[in-house]
């Protein structure tokens, strides 16, 4: 049997290389001192693993423009990766969360200052390092204005402020995972087709296609935490509604008025027990077929875009995305 | 005095923080008078001084929300912390973008850097901050004069 290929291998792109660049963000910092706790953190965090999906996105979108410049692509590309994993370093204090790749998070292992700074350290060298830019000043300005983090931020606030709240919309929940997830992987084929020349409107349709297949993954995610088991995740089934998160499969499972007031009645101090029932409940009604409906749309509309993208070879890295995102055969 | 100057970028700022982020600017005015006098005697047109200060202000804001991470118990007061430390650091770069501030923001992301790089290691050397502003402000006065 033909193993089956990873994202790098079947988008014929070096994952070693990615990582080593990703590296050199931190290693040729000339004002990390050699035996700095920070740059050694950083430098395991990179080697703990990832499958650099963001990086590859950026890589796939220079494919779309006439003149590649390999050098700036992958700067791009790394520095995509280092925003996403100073987000996450973040997200792992925010979430409380203590184990990040089967090793302890970085706050864990600093504290929650020192995993603050190692993240806001990430993030500031990212925006030195695009200033190298600088004789090119709309093309700066334009990359590290889609890299900033605001919109990142925006969706944490609306999911903070939205805890055991029922009565938030499925447009609300959207435009959260929009803000939280789509709009970094949209934004990675978007400046990665920019660098290399693409035409606006092929960067556009790159953008709108990253956006539907984040929103498929978040939807993909949220259904994961009901669907599989705890042992495959890790943590108990249900763990977003434990938390207060109210994903679409539990805005879905709302709409069944005999459901919903069992629902509405978690609260932050529900006993575990009451908690699983309900969740029991919510994994046997409608909603989670009623989710995969949705996110199978997004694809839908994803596939439509590659098709109008077809005079380009890459578009076959598309289909390995929309594969790789949705388990859809190419 | 430079009161003045100080309530209008604060206010210019309000405009631009997100009302979702319910950030409030709690910032002692101690903190926020060495650059704003600096500014002052600067050659700069008001609207420019007022953007700079704020700025100015938001970084100051996510050091301080960061700064008191350690010290708060966890749960919501720790992630609202994180959340306004992240928000206002970003917050700053798009500000410089937006009132084309390019060269400020280039001056600026290393010294945050450092920053970030002295305080992992136990050494708060925040002063960095203004000592490359009043750097900038020089250099801006320069320019201007000259080209009067």
């Amino acid at each position: 049997m033909k193993p089956q290929l990873t994202l790098d291998e079947a988008l014929d792109i070096s994952l070693r290389s990615v990582d080593r660049e990703i590296e050199n963000m931190v290693k040729y910092d000339k004002d990390i001192p050699r035996s700095s706790a920070l740059g050694k953190s950083i430098v395991e965090l990179v080697r703990s693993g990832g499958k650099r999906v963001r990086p590859l996105m950026v890589i796939v979108g220079s494919r779309f423009g006439p003149s590649p410049d390999r050098r700036k692509v992958w700067r791009l590309a790394a520095a995509a990766e280092f925003i996403h994993a100073a987000s996450l370093i973040h997200d792992d204090i925010i979430d409380d969360s203590p184990v990040r790749r089967g090793q302890p998070a970085m706050h864990i292992k600093l504290g929650v200052s020192g995993a603050l700074h190692v993240g806001n350290y990430m993030s500031a060298r990212v925006i030195e390092l695009l200033s190298v830019y600088s004789a090119e000043r709309e093309r700066y300005v334009y990359d590290l204005s889609s890299l900033a983090t605001t919109q990142l931020c925006l969706g944490e606030y609306q999911q903070l402020s939205h805890l055991f709240d029922y009565d938030v919309t499925i447009d609300e929940y959207l435009e959260k995972s929009r803000n939280k997830t789509a709009q970094l992987m949209a934004t990675c084929l978007k400046i990665g087709a920019q660098s290399a020349g693409a035409e606006e409107n092929i960067a556009e349709l790159l953008y709108s296609f990253g956006e539907k297949l984040g929103m498929a993954f978040q939807i993909r995610d949220d259904l994961l935490d009901f669907t599989q088991s705890a042992e495959q995740l890790g943590k108990p089934a249900g763990s977003d509604l434990r938390k207060g998160q109210v994903t679409l499969p539990v805005l879905f499972a709302l709409r069944d008025k005999r459901l919903a007031p069992a629902i509405r009645a978690i609260g932050p101090d529900t006993p575990a027990e009451v908690t699983d029932a309900v969740i029991g409940k919510i994994q046997q009604s409608g909603a989670l077929d009623e989710s995969e409906r949705l996110g199978r749309r997004y694809l839908d509309e994803a596939e439509s875009i590659i098709n109008r993208l077809r005079t380009f070879p890459a578009h076959r890295d598309l289909q390995t995305l929309l594969h790789y995102f949705g388990g859809r055969e190419s | 005095m430079n009161v003045e100057l100080i309530q209008n970028a604060s206010h210019l700022l309000r405009g631009e923080l997100s009302p979702e982020a319910g950030i409030e600017l709690d910032l002692p005015i101690a903190d926020i008078q060495p650059y704003a006098l600096l500014l002052e005697q600067s050659d700069m047109p008001a609207l420019r001084r007022q953007r700079l200060l704020s700025i100015y202000i938001a970084i100051k804001l996510a050091l301080q929300r960061h700064g008191e991470c350690e010290g708060t118990g966890g749960g919501e007061a720790l992630v609202r912390k994180v959340l306004d430390g992240d928000y206002l650091y970003s917050l700053y770069v798009q500000l410089c973008l937006k009132w084309s501030e390019i060269d400020l923001l280039a001056k600026l992301a290393p010294v945050i850097k450092q920053i970030q790089i002295q305080r992992a290691e136990g050494r708060a050397e925040d002063d960095r901050l203004l000592t490359s502003l009043e750097q900038y402000v020089q250099l801006e006065n320069h320019h201007i004069r000259r080209a009067i």
